[in-house]
């Protein structure tokens, strides 16, 4: 779908009360936003794999109590005044934000640490805008921005200009995961 | 829209008859690609004229005889065959080039030395992808992609990695425009 089309205002739990059929569905400040039916194609899907392998790896080097990679679509709740809640591809959470986590828990109530977001081939420049927008809004400290058919990784952090990471680079994310590397063509290719 | 539908194969003429009813359209491989109304707000509005200030006024300082800007959905031929026609935001051709131009000529029959996409809200990465895809077939030599929301300018040359300049960066073209410079931020200003 092209844009989003917002309705009446709505709580968090009739958010969640919304039926899972396909749709791709935020809450933003308290709208109902619609995007359509998400088509995750098989490449978005390995890219998603690769990059939470990668993370993986990282997290399982670093010392007990560990943080959190989360991937496919986590449900973070943004802000708490005027509810907003997304999706993010892909989430890294610290070891404190992790020990907050619970069950029962529909939607995590914590901002990320890291949120990815991988761009699909119907993805708009609107859509993908207004979700960095939310993001940076919510002081989410870093956000990586994965296109695949440029093959290059859009890195945001709030009241920065963007940074921009080729093939021929190498990405990190100090200091919230520290000692992280990886090659950005690791990114889409498995090496 | 999120997705271009396609048709059965038209030529130019039949391209260039369609009504001026504001769907974007391109001929692609002899085939109609029709990408919806196009939704052009007020930041792609406001940027468009910008660009064409900053590569009329380089211009202006170039020796003669001089290449030509074109903005506004400029018509190019990418590809003679099979035919490729896209509609351009803003773009450059050299003085070779604009010595070839004719009178007759409804299109630019070649493709632009700098070809600039300003991003709308409704272009899909497929959509962006594609016109990248047919601006490197056509060895377009400079492709700036600007995004009005991001504040940023995204530069391509055939065969090197894509290049990202921000609103603390300047602008060039070399070796394309020479002497050419501008402050980024000054697009959005």
């Amino acid at each position: 779908m092209a844009s989003g089309t917002s309705s009446a205002l709505m709580t968090e739990e009739e958010f969640l009360a919304l039926p899972e059929d396909g749709v791709e569905r935020w809450l933003v400040r308290g709208e109902l936003k619609e995007w359509g039916m998400t088509t995750r194609n098989w490449f978005h899907s390995e890219w998603s794999a690769l990059l939470s392998r990668a993370l993986g790896i990282w997290l399982m080097s670093q010392p007990k109590p560990r943080g959190k990679v989360l991937a496919g679509d986590v449900a973070f709740r943004l802000r708490s005044d005027a509810p907003s809640v997304i999706g993010a591809d892909v989430a890294y959470l610290t070891p404190a934000q992790a020990a907050r986590l619970s069950t029962k828990q529909k939607v995590i109530q914590d901002r990320p640490t890291l949120a990815v977001e991988i761009l699909s081939p119907s993805d708009t420049i609107e859509r993908i805008n207004e979700k960095l927008e939310l993001y940076m809004e919510a002081g989410v400290p870093l956000v990586w921005v994965i296109n695949g058919y440029n093959r290059t990784v859009e890195v945001h952090r709030p009241g920065k200009v963007p940074e921009f990471f080729t093939t021929e680079q190498e990405l990190t994310a100090e200091p919230h995961l520290p000692g992280f590397r990886i090659p950005v063509l690791g990114l889409f290719e498995d090496l | 829209m999120a997705t271009g539908t396609v048709s059965q194969p038209m030529t130019v003429d039949e391209f260039l008859a369609l009504p001026d009813d504001g769907v974007e359209r391109w001929l692609v491989r002899g085939e109609l690609k029709e990408w919806g109304t196009t939704t052009r707000n007020r930041n792609h509005s406001h940027c468009q004229p910008r660009v064409g200030r900053a590569l009329l006024n380089w211009l202006d300082t170039q020796p003669e005889p001089r290449g030509d800007v074109y903005a506004g959905d400029a018509l190019f031929r990418l590809q003679r065959d099979p035919k490729v026609i896209v509609g351009v935001d803003a773009a450059y051709i050299s003085p070779e080039q604009n010595s070839r131009l004719v009178v007759k000529d409804r299109i630019i029959p070649f493709a632009p030395t700098l070809a600039v996409e300003i991003l709308s809200p409704s272009d899909t990465m497929e959509r962006i992808a594609e016109k990248l895809e047919l601006y490197s077939e056509a060895g377009v030599p400079l492709v700036w992609i600007i995004d009005c929301d991001d504040l940023t300018v995204l530069v391509y040359r055939p065969g090197e990695e894509p290049e990202l300049f921000t609103v603390k960066q300047e602008l060039t073209a070399e070796p394309h425009l020479p002497g050419f410079r501008y402050p980024v931020a000054g697009l959005f200003r």
